[in-house]
């Protein structure tokens, strides 16, 4: 088990112009794809950044994190800013709507960004196999403004993966993005996250692309 | 840069020109008057003066120079009187002459250039006066010990200690000069005695001897050998109250007709309050003078002032006295002594050397035995060279100096205009380098902050994957210190190609050495790390943006 959690309340915004919600029951196993599915403004990115650890619940019951087989962390909320973010920088890999590269940094810095402050070395062989499975291997030396929607979300897939996290979160990697490269994108989440074992949490609003790639769908509303 | 460079160049260069120039301190005699020593002393002894030396008689400060080498080649030169700092040119020099010798002067660039000849060679200095309706002329040589630059005069001018000036004039003014060996020209003056001592003789001859000096000078008077004088004397005679004075004539006259030749007569100086300098110090109460041998009935003149039958024993002792003066002016004496005086203070001395301490009673002289130089030592001058210590001394010593009836003139209203520039230069600049600063700071201030909030959401980024806050302050303060770093070299290559623009446009006026536009290094430095830590500072106030407290809403909604 990744994550578990039981009763957990999120509250983001302000009293009168504020949302909240309630995670009653949320696990994640290791090496699962899990969707989280629901319509636009029902909470579906809220619930990522808390699991995300970006984002801290107002409470909960249980907050336990498994990022290595023999460690688990409980209350993980209750943790410091500069120890979540080290938990982010070396066990999370995170993938945005719009890929969230770096501009100033060609594609290979972006990638090797998450190796070089995890204070991991570099898997070289890994590196490669990422590079083959998303096709990125002649787009190394390009700026992230030089690449298309789709190339540039492979980019960021391969640069949340490369440090071989225990958890990857994808923020709807395929809004930007037309249907065929959408399940280009989400087939290369999943063929990479299963190759280096790593458990994915994607938000998305299509049930159909949920249906395909997703072990497990859980319905924010 | 270019302005600083500018500030620190050509204006501090004019400014130092103006500040630094001696002559725009200097106070001059309105008209010629008389000044004691006494004055002189008393300003020397003044905080606010920077230099002082008397000076003698206008007419007296004009020779001609000329090379060794080429003699024949003349120039028309003014003495000017230099001594110890000297603002228009520092050497070492000393105001006694006996240790200044050979003389020793500087020249101007200008004397310099006209007679071919530099720093460590000789000049020739030729002096006239009219003698018997006839022009004569006096030369001596000098040591040229340095040539003084452009700036501190156009004219023609040799600098040379003051005694050596002195000498000149009282050359002009017809005496004779012994230190050069200048002979004397008009008639001389007569050397007074104040008594004659009579050595012992037979006593019963006393009596013929009285008459016959009776008949002799009625300007004598006979004193009874048993109330004023020892045993070894038996006759003592004094001047006559209303007789100034026992000249040599009147000496020469009475050893001619004296006609008791077996009689030893020594001239008798008494009362002379003398101290050796060297030696045992002790006080001389008495100096007999010793005539032995026939020379004494020819007398040689050998000063100026002075006259004597005797010669100094070149190998008698050389001694030097110091002899209680009149109004704190002491007479500096070398004399050559056989002995230091003895336990009862009493010294015998050659006709020569006693003159000397005679005269040296009456008034303050200088004498060089070694060089049979007898000189007055002056009582007033009739000029001065007279700087101020500080510019802003030029006032308050002029006042200073009116209050004791010596009016000067001085450049004071060129001063002020001096200092208040200097002041307003000052601020503008100030107000130049306050105001780069302030805008430097400013522009790189807003250059981080746009350069962060434009980057607002890749920082959100960095910090959802977790990068370290201080990395990306690192980043920002590396950012701020990278532009620095190439606004200082862009700046250099400007202000190198500036510069060089102002000099060419503006160089033309310059002296040797003055620049337009100078920048040290120390100068970079400072603007350097001014700038430096402006954008530190620009940097750590432009990186409270980075904290960004919900990142993910930032990196979703941007």
């Amino acid at each position: 088990m990744v994550f578990n959690i039981k009763n957990a309340l999120l509250r983001r915004g302000t009293a009168e112009d504020g949302f909240s919600m309630n995670v009653s029951d949320l696990t994640l196993k290791k090496g699962e794809f899990l969707c989280l599915l629901g319509p636009s403004g029902c909470g579906k990115s809220t619930l990522l950044d808390m699991l995300g650890l970006v984002f801290r619940p107002v409470s909960a019951e249980v907050f336990e994190l498994q990022i290595e087989d023999r460690m688990t962390i409980r209350q993980v909320h209750r943790l410091g800013t500069s120890e979540l973010m080290k938990i982010r920088r070396c066990h999370f890999g995170y993938i945005l709507q719009s890929g969230g590269l770096i501009q100033s940094m060609s594609v290979r810095e972006n990638i090797m960004l998450s190796v070089r402050f995890s204070n991991r070395r570099l898997d070289r062989t890994r590196f490669c196999s990422l590079i083959d499975i998303l096709d990125i291997g002649s787009l190394l030396d390009r700026k992230p403004r030089d690449l298309s929607g789709g190339q540039r979300q492979r980019v960021a897939i391969a640069r949340s993966l490369v440090h071989s996290p225990s958890v990857v979160l994808a923020d709807e990697p395929t809004a930007a993005v037309d249907y065929k490269l959408s399940m280009d994108v989400c087939g290369a989440l999943r063929d990479a996250s299963r190759e280096l074992g790593s458990s994915v949490v994607m938000v998305t609003h299509n049930q159909e692309i949920a249906s395909k790639f997703a072990d497990r769908i859980w319905n924010v509303c | 840069m270019l302005l600083w460079g500018a500030k620190t160049g050509v204006v501090d260069a004019l400014r130092n020109r103006l500040l630094k120039d001696p002559r725009i301190r200097e106070l001059s005699l309105i008209e010629g008057r008389t000044i004691s020593v006494q004055w002189f002393e008393k300003m020397r002894s003044n905080s606010q003066v920077g230099f002082i030396v008397p000076c003698v008689r206008q007419i007296s400060l004009y020779g001609n120079a000329s090379g060794v080498e080429k003699r024949n080649t003349k120039l028309e030169v003014a003495y000017l009187p230099t001594a110890q700092g000297d603002p228009l040119g520092e050497w070492n020099i000393d105001g006694y002459l006996a240790s200044c010798l050979p003389v020793q002067c500087m020249i101007t660039s200008s004397v310099a250039e006209n007679l071919s000849i530099g720093e460590g060679s000789e000049i020739i200095l030729e002096q006239t006066r009219t003698e018997n309706g006839s022009v004569a002329t006096a030369s001596f040589k000098a040591v040229i010990r340095k040539v003084a630059p452009a700036s501190v005069s156009n004219s023609n001018v040799v600098f040379l200690p003051l005694p050596v000036i002195e000498r000149i004039e009282n050359y002009k003014d017809g005496r004779k000069v012994g230190i050069f060996g200048w002979k004397q020209g008009g008639s001389s003056s007569l050397e007074q005695y104040d008594s004659v001592r009579i050595k012992p003789i037979d006593p019963a001859r006393w009596e013929e001897f009285c008459k016959s000096i009776r008949d002799f000078t009625q300007r004598m008077k006979l004193v009874e050998p048993a109330n004023q004088v020892g045993a070894d004397s038996i006759g003592f005679l004094e001047f006559k109250p209303e007789i100034d004075g026992f000249g040599k004539d009147a000496v020469n006259l009475f050893l001619r007709e004296l006609p008791f030749k077996e009689l030893l007569v020594n001239l008798h100086v008494d009362q002379v309050k003398a101290s050796l300098e060297q030696g045992q110090g002790r006080e001389i109460k008495n100096v007999w003078l010793k005539s032995s041998d026939e020379t004494w009935l020819r007398p040689d003149e050998v000063s100026e002032l002075f006259s004597s039958a005797g010669k100094p024993n070149p190998d008698a002792g050389n001694y030097r006295f110091r002899v209680d003066g009149h109004d704190g002016l002491d007479s500096r004496l070398e004399l050559m002594l056989p002995d230091a005086p003895n336990d009862s203070g009493t010294i015998v001395l050659g006709p020569l050397e006693s003159g000397v301490l005679g005269i040296a009673r009456r008034r303050p002289v200088e004498f060089l035995g070694s060089r049979n130089d007898l000189r007055p030592l002056r009582t007033e001058y009739l000029g001065l060279r007279l700087y101020a210590k500080n510019l802003e001394d030029v006032k308050p010593l002029r006042i200073r100096c009116a209050q004791d009836g010596v009016e000067l003139s001085t450049q004071e209203d060129r001063i002020a205009q001096v200092l208040s520039l200097d002041r307003s230069l000052g601020k503008l600049f100030l107000f130049i380098a306050f105001a780069g600063l302030i805008g430097g700071f400013g522009a790189l201030f807003t250059s981080l902050y746009l350069s962060i909030e434009r980057s607002k959401r890749q920082f959100a980024v960095l910090q959802i994957l977790g990068i370290p806050t201080i990395y990306v302050l690192a980043a920002t303060i590396i950012q701020g210190l990278l532009l620095v770093i190439c606004g200082a070299l862009v700046s250099f290559v400007l202000y190198l190609c500036g510069s060089e623009l102002l000099e060419s446009a503006l160089g033309n006026g310059l002296a040797n050495g003055e620049v337009v536009c100078k920048l040290g290094f120390s100068q970079w430095l400072i603007a350097l790390l001014s700038a430096s830590a402006c954008a530190l500072f620009a940097a750590v106030i432009s990186s409270m943006k980075l904290r960004i407290k919900d990142p993910a809403v930032v990196a979703r909604c941007e």
